[in-house]
């Protein structure tokens, strides 16, 4: 140890220390030339016999530098000197290979980012891998994740491996009135110990008592952080005060802390209010009231298993077993409980995606560094008798290939640098197209472990991409270099071929992402064509909500709407109005157990659901929905008339296949159920937007059965966002407290419903283009390198009668020889790859052969173009001064 | 007697050294290789810029000291002298040689 500290010393001060060794070994010499003087020796034998008594003086200085200092670290210092100023002496190479790695190592910094905090980081809750989502599975209904109450109380009272439970639900959309401009708030209900489950502490006030998680007791209210700085003024006395959410006065309880994420990415919440379920609920209570399904979460107790706790949460149930109502029994039979880590619920949906981005760069990476090294080694080549005279003055082999590898450094370091700033980069720009399968994409940033992985990925870079030129740079055959035979030498002849192997795998892997492109392409342009069923241009959506509390009978609704539809048509550059409780790519109003004349009668639970909308009159006409058969809605369809209902056309082909459904009932055949007849079929809508299948659909009027969703559809004759304030005042003007919120064109809406499949598309196709420019500059490089190898055999058979078409098919020839393996093992290596894409494809398959071809087209165009100069080259050979060179 | 040429090992030339020092306190580098040319009789004939090394690794083992001083014609040289440490290492040293020729000893014999 102490002489590991000495040597470490040894690498300081060594100009000084050298001065000392040459004082001590001069006067060593001086000394034992004087013995020889007194021994009689001439001055001049005298100095020779002391030289010989010594012993080499420069060989006895190294090895005593070499225990001095740590010859590592001196080599290492030598070898990044040297590498320096190589680059300096190459700057176009040094350019080029510092942007190539860049550009491999930036990427994979930008996806890698977003991959730590997204799905790496833990959650901000305390404790957090205890924290589990717990739901049912029932395997007779659509699936559901959520948990019925009674099962929520039985666990909550005897489970006894868990620290707690809570849950959280929707509900609790409300309307903020009575301070200025009215506000639809999106909320949570939350039980009373849900945050303390996460963990959390709210940054002002408290949480929610139990008492006031009880129906009847006091009405209290948590908001968010941002609601708080928005509304609230950020006042710091905010609690206590009340606020009116839907008509009725809560009381502030408490502030959530800034950059609380909610654990549930379904819901974005600026308030919380208590879920107010009995916690009494059970089989028991009959009171249908009291069922609900609720999301739930679990804090395990230390050492418990997800396991365990799935067994405990069977057997609770089954226990109570008997209680339940036989309905409820033949819906849950072959239930499981099903236990997941909340993080892993969490990090779910975006987990495909990453992968494929991960995967992408992946590849991008790894052809950097093949780039880099042919690029080295093409370099490499005008080092040979450098490195030759080193080897013949003793120098090991690995020493040459460590010196070739160490001198990688300076690149090494300027293109971590460089991948720095990309990275940074990519980064804003991933954030400003924020996709939507990503969530909490803000939270992405360079930090200490994403700097940390770009150092590691940027080492691991160099080593790969110094490996190849560092082998074979230091293969030097000694007797061939310093003969100076030239370009006809055997390791000339195995750099060729070693590079034509790495630009042959560079070629198999832009292929494998030109192809993952192509097909995430021709999802999307399939996905941009789909008939969305109606007419898209210039349609302005906006929402509101007639709550309960300010509108409790129906005939207020109706009266509402139709005051306003009147006030919206009258508005210039509205060319009709209409609304509905659902609107294509918000999804249905509701989706209904129904009865289908003609269809067996089915017990309740087990009737077909069906979408529902109940539409204002011209809601078809509004929307451009082409009427098939039967009438559209009219002013007579009043409720006092008789009830009616129109259905699309996938609903007649389902239940009504051969029959002509008008004049065919729907609904429910027993009051307080309505039977509703059938008076016109429509045109099909994808009301979940492009992406998902046509269904079923019934449509009711909306003045017989006002429904307090109220989206509002104006088609205009200039651009629809203008008409967003005027429409507002016009909603102002026939109820002042009525909030209107979530404005957008329908063009925006289908948009952003095929944001994912865009970003998607995007961003592998940007690696794609990326990888074809790799490969591209790879096949340059070989081909050229080639022909300036070969000038004297071109020379030759030019000389010889050889046409300018035969020259040009030896030069194109071999890069398209080099391109067609590549595309081969391309075509092969993405059959396991493109499997990574079958979940986010619409359309295509993954060996979709179109996508394929067109991904070969293009690298097999690039490989003819990169041909181009090196043809050229070949062509202007001229056949005397080649045979001459020689 | 022929004379021991060449290398000799690492370990028994720093044995040497620290026994020359123990005896003779104080020593420069020419000093020390006089005096071993010496006491073997001339039988050792070494590269006498051997020591050299030899004496750094001592120096980095903390057997002995160096210090500049003036020689005897007034020049300056660097003095080596024996540390605590190293006397220590010294009797060790000798007692583990002694075993060592003890029991080759008995060996060839034996044999």
């Amino acid at each position: 140890m102490r002489i590991l500290l000495w040597r470490f010393m040894g690498l300081f001060r060594k100009t000084r220390l050298e001065h000392e060794l040459d004082e001590e070994v001069r006067s060593h010499l001086e000394m034992l030339e004087q013995e020889y003087l007194r021994r009689g020796m001439s001055l001049q034998e005298a100095r020779y016999a002391a030289l010989r008594s010594f012993g080499g003086v420069d060989q006895i200085k190294e090895r005593y530098r070499e225990q001095r200092g740590l010859p590592f670290v001196d080599a290492f210092f030598q070898d990044v000197r040297y590498g320096w100023h190589g680059l300096l002496r190459n700057p176009g190479f040094a350019a080029v290979a510092i942007m190539t790695l860049a550009l491999g190592i930036g990427a994979n910094t930008a996806i890698f980012s977003v991959v730590h905090a997204v799905l790496l980081r833990p959650l901000p809750y305390r404790n957090p891998s205890r924290l589990v989502y717990v739901s049912e599975f029932w395997p007779h209904e659509t699936p559901v994740k959520t948990v019925p109450n009674p099962d929520f109380a039985n666990w909550s009272e005897h489970g006894r491996l868990f620290d707690g439970l809570a849950a959280y639900g929707g509900g609790a959309e409300v309307n903020l009135t009575g301070m200025g401009e009215p506000e639809r708030l999106s909320g949570a209900r939350v039980t009373a110990d849900f945050f303390t489950l996460l963990g959390v502490e709210p940054f002002l006030g408290r949480s929610f008592l139990r008492e006031e998680d009880r129906p009847g007791g006091r009405k209290a209210v948590l908001i968010s952080y941002e609601l708080w700085q928005r509304r609230f003024g950020s006042n710091l006395k905010v609690i206590g005060s009340t606020v009116q959410l839907d008509g009725d006065l809560y009381t502030i309880v408490g502030v959530t802390p800034a950059g609380f994420r909610f654990p549930d990415d379904d819901f974005r919440a600026q308030v919380f209010l208590p879920m107010l379920v009995a916690r009494v609920a059970d089989w028991k209570s009959p009171d249908p009231n009291q069922f609900r399904l609720l999301r739930a979460l679990a804090r395990l107790r230390p050492g418990v298993t997800p396991e365990q706790a799935r067994a405990e949460l069977t057997a609770l149930v089954r226990a109570e077993a008997e209680l339940e109502p036989p309905q409820f029994k033949r819906m849950r039979t072959g239930m499981e409980v099903r236990i997941t880590p909340l993080s892993e619920r969490l990090a779910a949906p975006a987990r495909p995606i990453l992968l494929i981005l991960l995967s992408s760069v992946a590849l991008l990476l790894i052809m950097s560094c093949v780039n880099v090294a042919g690029m080295q080694l093409a370099r490499g080549a005008t080092r040979q008798r450098e490195l030759a005279v080193r080897a013949a003055l003793g120098a090991r082999r690995s020493r040459l290939a460590a010196q070739l590898l160490m001198e990688n450094f300076v690149l090494l370091i300027a293109a971590a640098g460089v991948a720095v700033c990309l990275g940074f980069a990519g980064l804003r720009a991933l954030r400003s197209l924020a996709p939507p399968q990503i969530p909490h994409l803000e939270l992405a940033s360079l930090d200490w472990t994403v700097l940390l992985f770009t150092l590691i990925v940027a080492t691991m870079t160099g080593i790969l991409a110094g490996l190849a030129p560092a082998l074979l740079g230091s293969r030097v055959e000694l007797n061939e270099i310093l003969k100076g035979s030239g370009a006809q030498t055997g390791s000339a002849q195995r750099q060729h071929r070693v590079r034509s192997i790495l630009v042959t795998s560079e070629i198999a892997l832009a292929l494998v992402l030109l192809i993952g492109s192509g097909l995430l392409t021709r999802s999307l342009i399939h996905l941009i064509s789909v008939n969305p069923g109606f007419n898209t241009h210039r349609l302005l959506t906006l929402r509101l909500t007639l709550t309960e509390r300010a509108y409790p009978k129906p005939e207020q609704k109706d009266a509402f709407l139709g005051a306003l539809l009147v006030r919206l048509r009258a508005l210039p550059g509205v060319r009709s109005a209409a609304a509905g409780s659902g609107l294509p790519t918000l999804g249905w109003g509701s989706l209904r157990g129904t009865d289908i004349e003609g269809q067996p009668e089915m017990p309740p639970g087990l009737r077909p659901d069906i979408p529902c909308d109940t539409v204002s009159t011209e809601y078809f006409q509004t929307l451009g929905i082409p009427l098939m058969a039967g009438r559209g809605f009219n002013q007579q369809d009043r409720t006092s008339a008789a009830p009616v209902a129109i259905v699309n056309q996938a609903f007649a082909r389902e239940f009504f296949s051969r029959q002509n459904p008008i004049g065919k009932h729907v609904g429910r055949r027993s009051p307080p159920g309505v039977w509703r007849e059938i008076i016109g079929v429509v045109g099909n809508v994808r009301q979940l937007g492009p992406s998902q299948e046509e269904s079923p659909e019934i449509y009711i009027p909306y003045q017989q059965e006002p429904n307090e969703d109220v989206n509002l559809v104006l088609r205009t004759a200039t651009g629809p966002l203008g008409l967003v304030a005027p429409v507002k005042a016009a909603v102002q003007a026939v109820d002042p407290a009525q909030p209107v919120y979530d404005a957008a064109t329908m063009d925006q809406r289908l948009s952003e419903s095929m944001a994912p499949q865009r970003f998607n598309a995007l961003l592998v196709g940007v690696f794609a283009l990326a990888a074809l420019g790799l490969a591209g500059v790879g096949i340059f490089g070989v081909l050229a390198y080639s022909v300036a190898r070969r000038t004297s055999e071109i020379g030759v058979r030019v000389a010889l009668g050889a046409s300018r078409a035969q020259v040009m098919r030896l030069v194109v020839g071999e890069g398209l020889r080099l391109c067609g393996l590549g595309v081969v093992l391309g075509l092969a290596g993405s059959v396991p790859l493109t499997r990574l894409l079958g979940g986010v494809l619409f359309g295509v398959g993954p060996s979709d052969p179109v996508a394929l071809a067109a991904a070969s087209a293009a690298l097999v165009l690039v490989a003819v173009l990169a041909c181009y100069i090196p043809a050229r080259r070949a062509l202007s050979v001229d056949p005397m001064t080649a045979l001459r060179h020689d | 007697m022929d004379r021991i040429k060449g290398e000799i090992l690492q370990g028994t030339l720093d044995l040497m050294v620290l026994k020359v020092l123990e005896g003779m306190g104080p020593m420069h580098g020419y000093g020390i290789a006089r005096r071993l040319e010496q006491v073997s009789e001339n039988l050792l004939e070494l590269n006498q810029g051997t020591l050299y090394p030899a004496l750094l690794r001592l120096q980095q083992r903390g057997w002995i000291n160096s210090k500049w001083g003036a020689s005897e014609n007034n020049r300056r040289a660097r003095f080596y002298s024996l540390t605590k440490a190293g006397r220590k290492q010294l009797a060790t040293e000798e007692a583990s040689w002694e075993r060592t020729s003890a029991l080759m000893a008995r060996v060839l014999e034996g044999s």
